[in-house]
């Protein structure tokens, strides 16, 4: 069973409008369980919106998505999250935490609309924390941390929920090259557990740290494989 | 007395803002029942299922006010009032007062189960991606609007229509007016014993029926109960609440001096009807579901079941208490 | 309860606490709002009661002589007729008017003392005054002082104060002057064998209404009223002056109102953006709803609590200072007026529904427009 298949999809944004402009253009792609891929292109390519179609935040206008089996394109919003919630961890290009809450509280943020008990919480929030090495900074609030903490904290929000599939948008975009290198080593550790890792980025040292399966390159809409980077 | 009673005053208030939202919600309902496409990806279907957002939150919200609004006139009719109007001495003389009294408690009464059916719509809708009651449930929302508005405007004429007013009450032409009289209807009879035995029976047979999902007869039985209820409430089982054998008020037993027990046995009767109502409604609704929740129905039996017996189990230990340690 | 709902509410708890500045205010203001609706509430529930209890001394009926509409005298010998019909013990003849006293700009009700009261505190002989302390704390006088009062004719008549009626008294006594029968009339300008009214004393009050109706086809142009419509006279006359001020009290609240929508509406840019960022990681609409719904409600019912406290202390514990000009008296109340009062569920549950349900609605359409942003948006934003 693929993992993710879309059949031609299209999304296009203020449809039927004078400045209607088609981001994604017959997109069609599958991709079998525990890979790492990677999509290249120019900003302004489509990419962000191939990965929010892939992570489940919006739906395309038209052609089919089945998420791990499921027609979520089909789906209502509602459905979705759910669908994301579960399954999806997502990884934004701004790290997107909540000022004002320390680490632990932004780790926790995704489990507190399900039914698990804060005490599961708690703990879920602390094996997390160790995963991506930041037990130390817990009770910190995100303000305080630097930049390649605030993307441990990011990669633990988008792991807490125990997803299949990770979907990162330039997750190096802000670090440094020493920096990127930890982080695309714990991608490498989360393939190795299991996850498919879908990786938006220009960084070439993707490929240095991480066993990359395929990559794709976004122009103008449409998606073409490569065989290697 | 609208204008010049502000326990009334802000009755009206607190049932426009009611007002204000059941309009904002069924304007959105209409719009999503008109542009609804099951199954569509479109960025209006889009649009629209935000919209359905709305209208739940303020179904919810309205549901809440209308309990706190029944409450509040009950409070009104029962408590505030007979202190302004002399003679009357709880919510019956009140609400006798004219015409438009009764049916603005009933028509109150009767927004309840709307909003409960919706509710329980909403939640059978949300379980499913197809949404497969969208957008019959909004079609709730229409008897639930007329019911409102009929009966916000009985509630206008009845509280304007009564006048403590200072130069009709000063003149000597008022001595004409007849004091209050009370229920007019003699219903003694349902004192009697026969009527107590079936109305301890009867629950039983509603169970049965229930049992064999024979609902029409069920739902047949359930009001006539619910009836029955009230009238030996009225004729018998309200004298030992109140330990009193002359007293047969059926609102005093909402005050706080009998801890309020009014409340608890008038919300049992309504929501073992309600229960039994939507029960009725169930297997056409099972149809049109793919995947039903497995124990709603039999979790409405037991509703409606309890509901029953905990009634009875309550007028009982009025009832039995008396009987056994006082006489 | 749901694990859910726990978490959610948590989260909305810890969110109001830190930005505890702004709600503070927002806080602060909305209990002031609901302070001042409360005041009115309960002091003119307090009012009514005090002036129904008052007024369960005052005689079953009265009998009064109209011409022209206007109150005219009557002559005493009329009492004897009303003493023939069966049911009535006693007639009582009394001798009232009103009294404009320039200095303060104030009317006071100048009445001559009943018979049957044996008190001699309340027997002022001639030449003699008992003033209630409405009176005597506006012209500075204490018991024993000289009083100078206008005759109707011209010229001064002065008294001696020989006694006052205690705030505890009532009410209706609190701008009483109260003289010898002879000097009430001189006063009042009424002749020697002329009376203002009639009390009846019935001793059955069911036969009132009879009675009533037999002296009003006996004695047609003779005005009765009830013990129960003076009653009602001081609950319409209470309500409206309630009913004006909570007018403005409405007025205050739907700006108050406004003012709510205006801030919620307006969610700050941190907030949308952390409703965004919530939405993005997995919260749905419904939890987002939710989340509002808890601030709303926390914000009101704590705003609407404190307003309730400070109206109540206001009210029953500092008697109501700031509202008494606005609701009170036939003259003027005075600051020191006890009020005994517990006010009762139906006005306390009240006061919270108007309070807390404006609230609730003005939050739910910004709500609902922060739990329907667009996930997608989180993937945008720089």
């Amino acid at each position: 069973m693929s993992c993710i298949r879309l059949e031609s999809v299209h999304k296009v944004f203020q449809k039927d409008q004078p400045n209607e402009l088609h981001v994604l253009r017959d997109i069609n792609l599958e991709l079998p369980p525990n890979q790492v891929t990677v999509i290249r292109g120019p900003s302004g390519s489509g990419k962000t919106t191939l990965l929010a179609v892939l992570g489940c935040l919006t739906k395309p206008n038209s052609g089919s998505y089945y998420c791990l089996g499921e027609p979520v394109s089909r789906w209502p919003e509602a459905f979705l999250t759910v669908f994301r919630r579960r399954h999806i961890g997502l990884i934004f290009q701004n790290f997107n935490l909540i000022p004002g809450l320390s680490v632990a509280q932004n780790l926790a943020a995704p489990l507190l609309v399900t039914e698990m008990k804060h005490s599961a919480v708690q703990q879920r929030v602390t094996e997390t924390a160790g995963l991506v090495q930041i037990s130390h900074r817990l009770q910190a609030p995100v303000e305080t941390l630097s930049g390649g903490e605030m993307q441990r904290v990011a990669i633990g929000r988008a792991l807490v929920n125990q997803p299949q599939i990770i979907i990162a948008d330039e997750p190096t975009a802000h670090l440094d090259s020493a920096l990127a290198a930890e982080i695309l080593q714990l991608f490498a550790l989360l393939h190795r557990n299991g996850n498919s890792i879908i990786i938006a980025t220009h960084d070439p040292a993707v490929t240095t740290h991480l066993p990359v399966d395929r990559v794709f390159t976004m122009k103008d809409g449409q998606l073409s494989r490569h065989d290697s980077y | 007395m609208i204008l010049t009673d502000f326990h009334v005053l802000i009755f009206i208030s607190a049932e426009l803002l009611f007002g204000f939202i059941l309009f904002r919600a069924g304007i959105e309902a209409i719009r999503v029942s008109r542009g609804w496409q099951p199954g569509s990806s479109s960025e209006a279907q889009i649009i629209l299922e935000r919209r359905t957002w709305l209208v739940s939150a303020a179904l919810y919200y309205l549901s809440g006010f209308s309990l706190i609004l029944l409450v509040l006139f009950l409070q009104i009719i029962n408590n505030h009032l007979p202190g302004v109007i002399q003679g009357a001495m709880c919510a019956d003389g009140i609400l006798e007062l004219n015409r438009y009294g009764y049916p603005a408690l009933l028509l109150k009464l009767a927004q309840i189960p709307f909003l409960a059916f919706f509710l329980l719509f909403n939640w059978l809708d949300r379980r499913e991606p197809e949404f497969p009651l969208t957008p019959l449930k909004y079609y709730w929302l229409a008897p639930l609007a007329i019911f409102w508005l009929s009966g916000f405007l009985s509630e206008l004429i009845f509280f304007n229509q009564i006048e403590p007013d200072v130069i009709a009450s000063c003149c000597s032409i008022s001595f004409e007016a007849a004091r209050l009289p009370g229920l007019a209807v003699s219903i003694e009879t349902f004192g009697a014993v026969y009527w107590r035995i079936i109305l301890f029976f009867l629950p039983g047979l509603v169970l049965l029926l229930n049992h064999y999902r024979r609902y029409v007869a069920a739902v047949l039985l359930s009001l006539a109960w619910t009836g029955l209820s009230l009238l030996t409430l009225k004729g018998y089982f309200v004298k030992f609440i109140y330990a009193r054998p002359t007293h047969d008020c059926l609102y005093d037993i909402l005050w706080a001096q009998y801890y309020g027990i009014g409340y608890v046995l008038y919300g049992l009767l309504l929501s073992g009807l309600i229960g039994q109502l939507f029960l009725l409604l169930w297997p056409v609704l099972q149809r049109r579901l793919k995947n039903p929740p497995l124990h709603l129905e039999q979790r409405l039996r037991l509703v409606v079941t309890v509901a029953q017996f905990l009634y009875l189990g309550l007028i009982g230990v009025y009832w039995w208490y008396w009987i056994f340690f006082k006489l | 309860m749901s694990a859910k709902y726990g978490h959610i509410l948590d989260y909305a708890l810890r969110g109001l606490y830190r930005r505890r500045a702004r709600n503070l205010s927002l806080i602060l203001i909305y209990a002031a709002v609901t302070g001042f609706f409360a005041s009115v509430i309960l002091f003119s529930d307090a009012l009514r009661r005090e002036a129904r209890e008052t007024l369960q001394f005052a005689p079953a009926l009265t009998v009064q002589k109209l011409a022209g509409g206007r109150l005219v005298p009557q002559t005493t010998g009329f009492g004897d007729s009303l003493s023939a019909i069966r049911g009535v013990r006693a007639v009582q003849p009394r001798i009232w008017g009103y009294y404009y006293d320039s200095p303060t700009g104030s009317v006071f009700t100048l009445m001559a003392a009943p018979g049957g009261t044996s008190d001699p505190a309340f027997h002022p002989d001639s030449g003699q005054i008992v003033c209630g302390r409405g009176f005597m704390e506006s012209h500075f006088l204490r018991t024993g002082d000289p009083l100078s009062l206008v005759l109707p004719q011209g010229g001064l008549r002065t008294f001696v104060i020989s006694g006052q009626f205690e705030p505890v008294t009532n009410l209706l006594s609190y701008d009483l002057l109260l003289l010898h029968p002879a000097e009430a009339r001189v006063m009042l300008g009424l002749a020697e064998y002329e009376v203002t009214d009639f009390a009846l004393d019935i001793p059955n009050p069911a036969e009132t209404d009879a009675i009533g109706l037999k002296i009003s086809r006996r004695f047609p142009g003779y005005r009765l009223i009830s013990r129960d419509q003076v009653l009602l006279t001081y609950e319409a006359l209470f309500s409206r002056r309630g009913g004006l001020v909570i007018f403005g009290g409405l007025l205050s609240l739907l700006a108050f109102i406004v003012l709510a929508w205006d801030r919620a509406s307006g969610l700050s840019r941190e907030e949308r953006r952390e409703l965004g960022i919530l939405k993005g990681v997995g919260w749905g609409s419904g939890d987002v709803l939710l989340l509002k719904f808890f601030e709303a409600l926390t914000i009101a019912v704590l705003s609407s609590l404190l307003g309730l406290l400070a109206a109540l202390i206001h009210v029953f514990y500092l008697g109501g200072t700031l509202l008494k000009s606005l609701l009170s008296g036939w003259s003027v109340l005075y600051p020191d007026y006890p009020l005994n009062y517990n006010p009762d569920s139906g006005s306390l549950l009240l006061i919270l529904t108007i309070s807390v349900l404006p609230y609730l609605v003005a939050t739910l359409i910004p709500a609902w427009q922060g739990a329907v942003t667009d996930p997608a948006e989180i993937m945008q934003a720089g």
